[in-house]
């Protein structure tokens, strides 16, 4: 298997110094593209081996990584092979000792799964659908369904803040919880409008005080037009209440499947 | 960020490469080398940001509290108050239910054994591990 192999030397030295910062998982027979500044602004390179790439970058060991651009160089260089192959991300902090240690216990043992996962994943890419609440129709919506609130939002307009502090509170809460009931709906009713034009749903967690919804979408390429035509339809449906935001195209972060349980080659 | 209007002004467009999009993606999806790597994996120090720790708090609570008392219920320009009505009774139902839910003690304890776990969780299948946690800046 070795004989396949294939690296192209990253700049700096793995051996000294610095390790190798693994971004993801790439078809072999693509072409880098020029001038990307990965991890220290270091130019990833691609570790080949059979069918598969391994795209890699030095990094410093002198430091923690997780700084601001050491996220940006990730999300920097998996979207911009994305934006011309199929990747498979790895998550952020993926770090090995050498280029050949990739090779060796990377890309060898899971060679087959590697190049399996991107062949079902060929052709595909990830969209995110967030929805954001427009606070004062749904703030309207749960205060005029819900006595208590709108009998407590009247006490706390006739109170001092200090006197009305507990009412504050209690209909600020009633209003929190409202609002995670509206969430699961609407995260459902988004999954299920925009399912019938994508090849597989992945509802995610609507995180922040006026998330709607946040759901990601594997969408193919022949169905993509489609997609985008019909979040628009949803966009115009849902105004006044959800504003949509499209984001992609991405690398199928949240459709990359569970690493295999045991590799046949792993005791060798 | 890259943001265009360009398939129509409803829908707003990002075409990734905006951290506030996909740091969550980044730091919790993907493929996980540990899952892979035994040997050669490196256990260098990664600081990352819990950009899912939003959590309900007093200071939410007062926040929309605050925003529903300047808010004008009968407010011409949204929409009709049949319609509104109508999808009020919808959402309402499930909403109120759940408003009879627990003391605010008890939310704000829930909450904060929910972030240790999830820090567990993180740490728990990760030789990486965070040092430290911050909110996306």
């Amino acid at each position: 298997m070795t004989a396949q192999s294939h690296v192209e030397e990253p700049e700096g030295d793995l051996g000294n110094g610095t390790l190798c910062y693994v971004y993801g998982i790439v078809p072999s027979d693509i072409d880098m593209p020029e001038g990307l500044s990965g991890t220290d602004g270091n130019e990833p390179a691609l570790v080949r081996h059979g069918d598969v790439a391994a795209v890699v970058s030095t990094v410093n060991v002198d430091r923690p990584l997780g700084t601001r651009e050491d996220l940006l160089a990730h999300e920097r260089v998996v979207e911009s092979l994305a934006a011309r192959t199929t990747v498979l991300p790895m998550r952020f902090g993926a770090v090995m000792a050498t280029a050949d240690a990739v090779i060796d216990e990377l890309m060898a043992p899971y060679h087959d799964w590697f190049a399996d996962v991107l062949a079902d994943l060929a052709g595909r890419v990830e969209f995110i659908i967030a929805g954001t609440y427009v606070r004062d129709t749904v703030l309207r919506e749960v205060i005029m369904a819900n006595p208590e609130a709108m009998r407590l939002r009247e006490n706390v307009r006739r109170l001092s803040a200090d006197a009305g502090y507990y009412e504050r509170i209690r209909l600020g809460e009633l209003i929190v919880q409202a609002l995670e009931g509206m969430r699961e709906t609407d995260n459902a009713a988004l999954a299920e409008a925009m399912a019938p034009y994508a090849v597989a749903v992945a509802p995610r967690q609507p995180v922040g005080d006026d998330a709607a919804a946040d759901v990601a979408f594997l969408v193919s390429d022949a169905g993509r037009e489609r997609f985008e035509a019909a979040v628009e339809d949803l966009g115009d449906r849902w105004a006044g209440r959800v504003r949509l935001r499209l984001i992609g195209p991405l690398a199928p972060y949240d459709f990359v499947p569970p690493a295999p349980e045991e590799v046949a080659s792993w005791d060798s | 960020m890259t943001v265009s209007q360009t398939p129509g002004p409803l829908v707003e467009r990002s075409a990734g490469g905006g951290l506030a999009d996909v740091v969550e993606l980044i730091l919790d999806r993907g493929l996980v080398i540990d899952a892979f790597v035994r040997i050669s994996l490196v256990g260098i120090e990664v600081i990352t940001i819990d950009a899912r720790v939003v959590v309900a708090s007093v200071d939410t609570y007062l926040r929309f509290a605050e925003a529903t008392n300047r808010l004008d219920l009968y407010e011409k320009g949204g929409r009709d108050l049949p319609g509104l009505v109508e999808s009020m009774t919808e959402s309402g139902a499930r909403g109120g239910a759940r408003g009879k839910a627990k003391g605010i003690l008890d939310a704000a304890r829930e909450t904060i054994e929910e972030v240790a776990d999830r820090r567990e969780e993180a740490r728990e299948p990760r030789r990486v591990r965070p040092s430290r946690r911050e909110r996306e800046p």
